[in-house]
């Protein structure tokens, strides 16, 4: 099967049409195409909404209920079938959500209605997350005034385009290019400065390495 | 099938959507395309990336002038220490607008402890400043932090970082009217703490 990617509507329709019958009558191409959606689309969303937790397992379980329903018939617009699978991944990823908080319940400490939940990130994770926040606040602090404005008025109160426009009198023009100029700027500062942090640590590793 | 998922989506669209604000067919439309589109599932990613630090920064960056910035604030030392005070208690706390805050209530959660839980509420339709101890919860540098409405669609996310014990941040989402679920997310992905929440 060919990518869906850069097909035109009519080319995708028939795409997903011919797909859902391969599946229908158990051609073993058809679910290799289908399979390799799931692999990096279904498990891309899936990781996004519920964290990497028995990830392979959730989009095994999700092929397997997008396959049955497909070979029951109960597909009834082959054509759609991207809009059908994302029905079945958003249920999957409420019903995972459902069950997450219905075992915590269960597990609540009655005592001071405190759930503790083992921490499964390592120290190196962790620190990561660390050095990627402390990189990225140096960053915020090297970049104009006005552009700082914008994104903190976008990203962090958001603040819709409309209202930051008014109140900064700007035209939508203006707001998107300071916008696309702002964050390409506290990007590049952001990799530098944890390309430095990371080669800051490299230095202080190789020192106690060589005073050992 | 729709024509956006056929084409890219713009930047702004993948702002929108990772900021939790597309709705209706559009979010159906860019959510079919986000599934077999690596190109764009690489630049959610992305930006992702960029609105997690730019939240992560906000606590300790430099704050914009108080004055151009009319409607709202970001959080100050004296508020976290009042939250603070207020979490320990494990008490609900919701504050009439403070005219120079850029909200309108503020509100600590407290964990649920069953059925019999009352649910702390918040004015419909305006931004609060949102609370939560995390105290008794393995040491993070981050926590997302979703509410979801009563049917379990996420109306609104955030990555956070706690200090001194305590997350606050703003939930600049209007709030319709009704009952939504706060949910704390650790680093690793897991769902470690829940909280009822209604909007009146
Ligand atoms: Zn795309």
């Amino acid at each position: 099967m060919p990518t869906t990617e850069n097909q035109g509507p009519a080319d995708q329709s028939a795409h997903w049409e011919q797909l859902v019958e391969q599946i229908r009558v158990g051609d073993p191409a058809g679910m290799e195409a289908l399979y390799r959606v799931f692999a990096r689309g279904v498990r891309f969303y899936l990781c996004r909404q519920l964290g990497p937790q028995e990830l392979d397992d959730k989009v095994h379980d999700t092929f397997l209920i997008v396959v049955q329903a497909i070979r029951r018939g109960e597909l009834r617009e082959p054509e759609r079938l991207m809009g059908f699978v994302r029905t079945v991944v958003r249920r999957q990823v409420a019903a995972h959500i459902d069950q997450a908080v219905q075992s915590r319940r269960d597990r609540v400490d009655v005592e001071s209605g405190i759930h503790i939940v083992d921490s499964r990130s390592n120290p190196e994770e962790v620190l990561v997350v660390k050095q990627r926040a402390e990189a990225v606040e140096r960053a915020l602090h090297c970049i104009s005034g006005r552009d700082r404005e914008i994104l903190t008025r976008f990203y962090l109160l958001e603040q819709t385009q409309e209202e930051i426009c008014h109140d900064m009198s700007l035209s939508e023009t203006q707001f998107r290019l300071l916008k696309s100029r702002a964050k390409a700027r506290f990007g590049e500062l952001g990799k530098k400065k944890l390309v430095r942090s990371a080669l800051t640590q490299f230095i202080v590793r190789a020192k106690a390495a060589s005073a050992d | 099938m729709s024509k956006l998922a056929q084409t890219h989506p713009s930047e702004e669209v993948l702002e929108e959507y990772a900021l939790g604000r597309l709705t209706g067919p559009k979010l159906e439309q860019f959510e079919e395309h986000l599934l077999v589109c690596a190109q764009c599932q690489d630049g959610l990613e992305e930006t992702d990336r960029f609105i997690v630090g730019i939240k992560q920064a906000a606590g300790t960056a430099p704050r914009p002038e108080r004055k151009r910035f009319g409607r709202f604030k970001l959080l100050s030392k004296p508020v976290w220490a009042g939250a603070l005070a207020a979490a320990a208690l494990a008490v609900v706390v919701w504050m009439p607008r403070q005219p120079a805050a850029g909200y309108d209530a503020e509100v600590s959660l407290q964990a649920m402890r069953g059925a019999e839980a009352v649910a702390p509420a918040v004015p419909a339709g305006k931004p609060f400043l949102l609370k939560a101890d995390v105290k008794g919860l393995p040491p993070a540098s981050e926590f997302r932090l979703e509410v979801a409405d009563s049917g379990g669609a996420v109306v609104w996310r955030a990555t956070v970082s706690p200090k001194d014990a305590l997350i606050s941040t703003v939930v600049a989402r209007k709030l319709g009217a009704g009952r939504y679920w706060v949910r704390l997310y650790d680093p690793a992905g897991a769902l470690v703490r829940e909280y009822g929440l209604e909007s009146r």
